[in-house]
């Protein structure tokens, strides 16, 4: 389990050109997908898991989640069912958490999780799209991103 | 994923919807409107899961009611307690988006836990922000950050 704050290793020598993503062949076909700002520098994040921070459900998108949460099966076409959601501040994810939780059944932590878990972005991780009004922001991993080893439950947040 | 005892009907009561908005998102759809082939309005509220299935609540709405919930005159768990039709249907949609099964129930026999946890308005307040998709035609009006209505214009 990882005790320190996690240090960024730049991969393939740090260059991001060429660099694939992960579900590259789900949204190559998807326009304007995946968003072009990549990460700069390196940043705390914070996202919704569940309390196990090894649950393999806990970094994977909408898309590919299981079961996968869509109404329609068009919603598949959409650029952010292949993205990770994150927010800039603990403080920026628990009052999400709070207003999910107050607009939807008690039962929202089945679909968005338990826990608030901490890490650390990395310049070389993926793209992100501009962050919101309240800290939300989304990020397409490049292939090699694997999130479950450098993220630490932060706090419960239900 | 609570048992609920409606009356199974086919799944041709909600066949021909499609989807107009998602009134609330986060990693996925939660509250989405649909229009049916005949003109109607109906919510699909995201309320239970398990490890097949995620639960949906469809219920039809009026136009009326519409416009009141997205101009936050009316809640969502009014609409739910006290539906139009006066009942709801109970769906639960598989990985593969395909439904498993319909039940027709009452609004009493809804477990308690299905509904909104406070009686908040939608509070969709425009904080609009445009942002354009080409491929499926649709833009997002940013409300406050993720919780956000996408419009689908097909």
């Amino acid at each position: 389990m990882l005790t320190q704050p996690y240090k960024c290793v730049a991969q393939h020598g740090g260059s991001q050109l060429n660099m694939h993503f992960k579900y590259q062949s789900f949204i190559e076909s998807i326009p304007e997908c995946p968003p072009t700002k990549r990460v700069s520098g390196t940043f705390p994040a914070y996202r919704f898991v569940y309390a196990d921070i090894n649950n393999p459900q806990n970094f994977l998108p909408p898309c590919v989640k299981k079961p996968n949460r869509q109404n329609v099966k068009g919603d598949a076409a959409r650029c952010g069912g292949f993205g990770l959601s994150f927010y800039d501040t603990l403080e920026n994810a628990r009052a999400s958490y709070a207003e999910l939780k107050g607009r939807m059944s008690s039962n929202i932590y089945k679909a968005i999780g338990t826990h608030i878990a901490r890490g650390q972005i990395c310049e070389d991780d993926g793209v992100i799209t501009e962050k919101t009004s309240t800290g939300h922001f989304e990020l397409h991993e490049y292939a090699h991103a694997d999130f479950s080893r450098r993220f630490i439950i932060e706090d419960k947040a239900i | 994923m609570d048992t609920i005892t409606g009356l199974p009907v086919p799944h041709t009561v909600i066949e021909g919807h499609k989807k107009t908005a998602d009134l609330i998102y986060y990693d996925g759809p939660l509250l989405s409107l649909f229009r049916g082939e005949a003109g109607d309005q109906y919510l699909y509220y995201w309320c239970d899961s398990d490890e097949l299935y995620n639960r949906w609540i469809v219920v039809r709405v009026t136009d009326k009611e519409v416009g009141s919930l997205l101009s936050n005159r009316i809640t969502l768990r009014s609409i739910l307690e006290k539906p139009a039709d006066h009942y709801l249907f109970a769906v639960d949609i598989d990985d593969n988006i395909d439904i498993a099964n319909i039940q027709l129930i009452s609004p009493r026999e809804l477990p308690k836990d299905y509904f909104p946890t406070n009686d908040w308005a939608l509070d969709v307040a425009p904080l609009i922000q445009g942002r354009q998709n080409a491929q499926s035609k649709a833009y997002r009006i940013k409300l406050d950050g993720d919780l956000s209505l996408h419009v689908v214009n097909d």
